[in-house]
């Protein structure tokens, strides 16, 4: 006992510490508080929940074992089968992990104050997200890494199996939607920010033609110049403004734009891999490794203070960027970051093949996904040292508060948070764009916060060329995960569609690879057109429909390691699981069914395309949004019937789980017959 | 299967941390298999191991394969 009291009272300190910096958050009224609190009450918690929860869940519940071969080990093969040091299998993941959700999510949900993000982000995360990818982690390692699809459809048969299928494939065109949308939000009339995206393709190109031709596999070599050309194209969008005839070239409106993303999407997808997906996935991860470091510095090292108030009065679910009450409406914003269902692709298939202790299972699943929420509690942190006014203002669509600046920042005034047509202009000329109102997406607010972070923290002479930063930095991994998205997508299709006609489950049939990819992008693209046209901004629509998908697919991944746990002899555990299920399934639940019948057409699709409707009849709209309303109109209602559908998926998955678990009960089956775990060999590395 | 030594099975090569030549190596090393740089280098080690004596795919070519390989498919980059 004596050699552990050093244990012991570190490990205190660093709860006490955790515990007065998130009091200190939670309790503070009225004063300004400093970022470096969330900092440090988000990495006592993440500390204090991996040593004590994650270790209990790698000893008692799964009983890793670190004399068992992995699958690395027992199939190496020198490709996907390869033992890899754990921290670099955690550099892969938390790559692979951390997208734009966990910087667009926070920064959306920052319009209910500080407070209800930050806890979400830490508790959501640490009780659920954590483990949710690390018990996917373990599955699909003790069964030679098998996909989640594969282990639904083993464990909760074909209903099961059929529904991840089709989850996946619509959280994947939702995704893609929404994330285009972001980007095409972004660069919307803003030649220096469209100058910078564009230019990522050609340095792509060129990267991929380097690796190819030049200096074949020189990874580190091709990625160092295409971060230095990328530099360069922040750069020379800032010199547009001194040629007028090529910067009117750039300067276009979301729907031309939108028509950009989706012919580059279809593109991409027939490309061959090494042109334009590889380098542009080897610059993405690189530039995204190296921003999220730079802003946590960034952060710790001029510790800002936060305006934003820990509560809003938009928690009564009026909210003009997203509406829908806290509950369950900040659950669905906050997927990413807190609980991701996407995770669950990654951490079953990939990640597995390369770990080479079954122990690292837990810093690679529960680690992992603690870096990925701390993400979020930076993201959350830039979107709340703005002036909650300035914040309000650039989220907040026109067809909200208008399109007059000073009619728009009166009613944003008039909601408590000050803000000035002259504020916003001086700010918009700061960060070289032409207008911040109405910029919505999340993109751009985030944007100006890193900006002013870094400014503050590397030199703020360079506002602009860091707000243009910090927009390619969003782009290149949201095109990135366009690309890869629209290929793992058209994958699924042709999977289906082979079982109509086989020639089209052939994967490498030309005919077939357009015509899926032509579907796949065709998806995507009509929910980013729906965002694009929409005068409320697109968000509100299409970020909810995002964030029911991406839980439903966290409820799939979390029932099918529940039916596992309880089939395995664990079932007095299976709660680490079924709790944070049972959760979703209530969030996603009640949701999706506010978004089906709430009466309020900001939050109810049917409410909204009825109320529509009757405008349109009375001849209550102006012209040109009367021209848009029957496709408006169609697009609520597919959007509600596309819920619908979701909520269908959560149920009859749910339904399932349970039959299988307590049919076990009743049977007292061991384990899956069909699908037992690979068997024990002992591993042979020192 | 034969025994795997950690230097070929892909554990991180360190130079020693005690140094600080020896903690920079070691960080390069964590680097250059982070982005797969040193791919091409496992390839030959892994050959070299399992399969003495057959022949050894070039630089080029073993490229051509592995960037087919790791995309082909797709790549799960999470939203």
């Amino acid at each position: 006992m004596p050699q552990r009291l050093p244990a012991i009272a570190l490990w205190t300190a660093i709860s006490l510490l955790g515990a007065s910096a998130l009091g200190g958050i939670a309790l503070n009224r009225g004063e300004s508080i400093n970022a470096a609190w969330f900092v440090v009450a988000a990495v006592c918690v993440y500390l204090v929940a991996y040593r004590f929860y994650g270790g209990w869940i790698a000893a008692r519940v799964l009983s890793l074992d670190a004399s068992r071969a992995t699958p690395a080990e027992r199939l190496e093969n020198g490709r996907d089968f390869v033992p890899t040091s754990r921290w670099i299998v955690f550099g892969h993941h938390f790559a692979a992990i951390a997208g734009a959700g966990p910087l667009i999510g926070p920064t959306l949900a920052a319009q209910f104050g500080y407070l209800p993000g930050t806890l979400w982000l830490l508790a959501g995360a640490v009780l659920g997200g954590c483990v949710q990818d690390m018990l996917v982690l373990f599955c699909s390692t003790r069964r030679d890494g098998r996909s989640l699809g594969q282990m639904a459809r083993d464990e909760l048969g074909r209903a099961g199996g059929t529904a991840a299928m089709l989850a996946t494939l619509l959280i994947i065109l939702i995704l893609i939607g929404v994330l285009g949308l972001v980007v095409v939000k972004a660069m919307a009339h803003s030649p220096w920010s469209t100058f910078t995206v564009f230019s990522t393709v050609p340095i792509a190109l060129v990267v991929g033609v380097y690796l190819r031709r030049i200096r074949p596999g020189r990874v580190l070599e091709g990625t160092a110049l295409g971060v230095a050309l990328l530099l360069l194209g922040v750069l020379g969008g800032g010199l547009l403004g001194s040629w007028p005839t090529l910067y009117a070239a750039f300067d276009w409106d979301g729907r031309a734009l939108a028509g950009f993303v989706i012919a580059y999407g279809f593109v991409a997808a027939i490309l061959p891999v090494w042109l334009l997906l590889a380098p542009r996935d080897y610059l993405s991860t690189f530039v995204k490794l190296g921003v999220v470091l730079m802003l946590a510095t960034a952060i710790v090292l001029i510790s800002p203070e936060v305006k934003m108030p820990p509560l809003t009065r938009f928690v009564d679910g009026t909210g003009p960027i997203f509406s829908g009450d806290l509950f369950p409406f900040l659950f669905i914003t906050l997927a990413c970051g807190a609980i991701s269902g996407f995770h669950a692709l990654v951490a079953s298939g990939t990640t597995p093949k390369l770990l080479a202790r079954e122990s690292d299972i837990r810093l690679i699943g529960y680690g992992a996904m603690a870096a990925e929420s701390f993400v979020g509690v930076l993201a959350l942190v830039a979107a709340s040292v703005l002036d909650p006014g300035v914040y309000f203002a650039i989220n907040t669509a026109a067809g909200v508060v208008g399109a007059d600046p000073t009619a728009a920042t009166a009613t944003i005034t008039s909601w408590g948070f000050p803000v000035t047509a002259a504020q916003m202009r001086a700010l918009a000329e700061s960060v070289g764009e032409v207008s911040l109102f109405g910029r919505t997406g999340g993109a751009p607010s985030l944007a100006v916060g890193m900006a002013s972070i870094f400014g503050s923290a590397f030199g703020h002479g360079l506002l602009a060329t860091w707000y243009h930063f910090a927009i390619m930095f969003e782009a290149v991994f949201i095109l990135t995960t366009l690309d890869a998205g629209t290929r793992v997508g058209r994958f699924i299709m042709q999977d289906m569609l082979g079982a109509f006609w086989t020639p089209l489950g052939r994967t490498s049939w030309y005919p077939s690879v357009v015509l899926s990819s032509l579907l796949v992008v065709g998806g995507w693209g009509y929910f980013l057109y729906i965002g694009v046209i929409d005068p409320n901004g697109g968000i509100n629509i299409l970020w909810p429909l995002f964030g029911i998908a991406n839980q439903l697919l966290a409820a799939i991944a979390l029932a099918v390691v529940t039916v596992i746990l309880v089939r395995s002899s664990r079932a007095r555990y299976a709660w680490v699981s079924a709790l944070p299920l049972a959760w979703l399934v209530v969030v996603t639940t009640s949701a999706s069914l506010q978004k089906l019948f709430a009466a309020d057409p900001g939050v109810g699709f049917f409410a909204a395309a009825r109320e529509l409707t009757a405008k349109l009849a009375a001849g209550a709209l102006p012209p040109e949004r009367a021209a848009i309303a029957p496709q408006l109109i169609f697009n609520q209602q597919l959007d509600g019937w596309m819920t619908a559908f979701f909520l269908v998926l959560v149920w009859v998955v749910v339904i399932d789980t349970l039959y299988r678990c307590l049919r076990r009960e009743a049977v007292g089956a061991p384990r899956s017959a069909r699908n037992p775990e690979s068997p024990y060999v002992r591993t042979q590395l020192p | 299967m034969s025994a795997l030594s950690c230097r070929e099975s892909g554990g991180l090569r360190t130079g020693g941390w005690g140094r600080p030549g020896g903690m920079l190596r070691t960080l390069w090393q964590g680097l250059r298999q982070l982005t797969g740089d040193d791919a091409y280098e496992r390839y030959l080690a892994h050959h070299h191991r399992h399969h003495p004596g057959a022949p050894v795919e070039c630089r080029r070519t073993f490229w051509r394969r592995e960037i087919e390989r790791r995309w082909a498919r797709g790549a799960q980059r999470c939203c």
